[in-house]
């Protein structure tokens, strides 16, 4: 007996092709019907972020409510099941044929990475552990004899020279979790300014809380308004007593975890 | 879902059909958060985890009864205690709603 095809309509492969540009969409999927409903399960439904969309879940007032459901769950960034009832417009129904439909409304974003500034043994450390644990990564040093494929080769990405070039080339967006880890507090200070209007999900700086101290009053004294500084995390990483560059690495991406799954659940 | 790819990919080069499981709804505790995705192929070889290795085993079988003709594209529930339910349950309590699907490129 031959398998019905779920009527996905191609619809997962023009996900892929939008969130490979760098776009933030949400997959709509019809996951259960009862009674009479225009499209069955499997059915879906790519909405982007500015309302267009393709494939169908049914057409006419459902997807409108669609569209409104999916841009919440966008600014959100959780995936929601949400149900909508087919029976009387006059009660706000989006529908009149008589059924019930659930819906997966499931938000796709850029990939969540790791941008690693300064690859010394932290760094590699932090770029092998983010990989492992399934962050596109991007290193960043401007010693290009350090950003090699043999000093970081799980990267996905390796950048040296200027910052502000490499930027260009690998721009932070908001699923970035920007890690400073380089060898000292005026290569930091020169850096942080670049990094920090840059509008990353979360922004960590190594180094004691002494040094963190002296490089804020540093930064401020430049004009480093008080709200992105308030942003970073320094010391960077949970407090796990660590002390090998591996140990570090684990309380830097620890952070980022708690960091990432925090936030409203319903 | 999208870490799946080279997987799906790589099964599908091979000429298998590939069915999709995903968390769509979790009450109480779960292992994994809604949105939580694997993939099965016709031999019922798993990339992915929607629970961290307690309800996997009883995902396959139902992605191979899809794939099979047997059951459609439909939400599985795991984790209830009663008889109408499956007997595979999450260990620490929760219930978890899967949506599974062939999957359709």
């Amino acid at each position: 007996m031959a398998v019905t095809a779920a009527a996905g309509d191609g619809v997962l492969r023009e996900l892929l092709a939008a969130v490979d540009a760098g776009e933030s969409v949400v997959l709509a999927t019809v996951v259960g019907t009862s009674r009479s409903v225009p499209r069955h399960a499997g059915a879906k439904m790519l909405v982007r972020a500015d309302g267009t969309t393709s494939g169908t879940i049914g057409g006419g007032e459902m997807e409108a409510r669609v569209r409104a459901d999916a841009a919440a769950v966008l600014a959100e960034g959780r995936p929601r099941l949400i149900h909508y009832d087919l029976v009387d417009p006059g009660l706000g129904d989006p529908g009149v044929c008589g059924g019930e439909v659930h819906l997966f409304l499931e938000p796709h974003m850029p990939a969540a990475t790791v941008y690693v500034i300064g690859c010394g043994h932290i760094g590699s450390a932090v770029v092998e552990l983010a990989h492992w644990m399934g962050f596109r990564v991007v290193v960043f040093d401007d010693r290009p004899e350090l950003v090699t494929s043999e000093a970081a080769p799980l990267a996905d990405v390796r950048l040296s020279g200027e910052l502000a070039a490499a930027l260009q080339q690998a721009p932070i967006t908001d699923q970035t979790h920007v890690v400073v880890v380089t060898r000292n507090m005026a290569l930091d200070l020169q850096l942080l300014p670049l990094l920090l209007g840059a509008g990353a999900r979360s922004i960590g700086v190594m180094g004691s809380a002494r040094r963190w101290a002296a490089t804020r009053a540093e930064l401020a004294e430049h004009g480093v308004p008080a709200e992105q500084l308030d942003a970073v995390a320094s010391p960077i990483g949970l407090d796990l007593n660590a002390e090998t560059p591996q140990e570090i690495a684990v309380s830097i991406l620890a952070q980022i975890v708690a960091l990432r799954r925090a936030g409203p659940r319903d | 879902m999208k870490e799946l790819l080279d997987d799906i990919d790589r099964w599908r080069a091979t000429g298998s059909r590939v069915v999709i499981a995903r968390v769509v709804d979790i009450e109480g505790s779960g292992p994994r958060q809604p949105g939580a995705a694997m993939a099965v192929n016709e031999l019922g070889e798993v990339a992915g985890s929607v629970s961290g290795g307690c309800v996997e085993g009883a995902v396959v079988s139902e992605a191979l009864a899809i794939l099979a003709g047997e059951a459609p594209a439909r939400i599985v529930t795991f984790g209830y205690s009663d008889d109408e339910a499956f007997a595979v349950g999450l260990t620490c309590g929760g219930i978890i709603r899967l949506f599974i699907e062939p999957l359709d490129w």
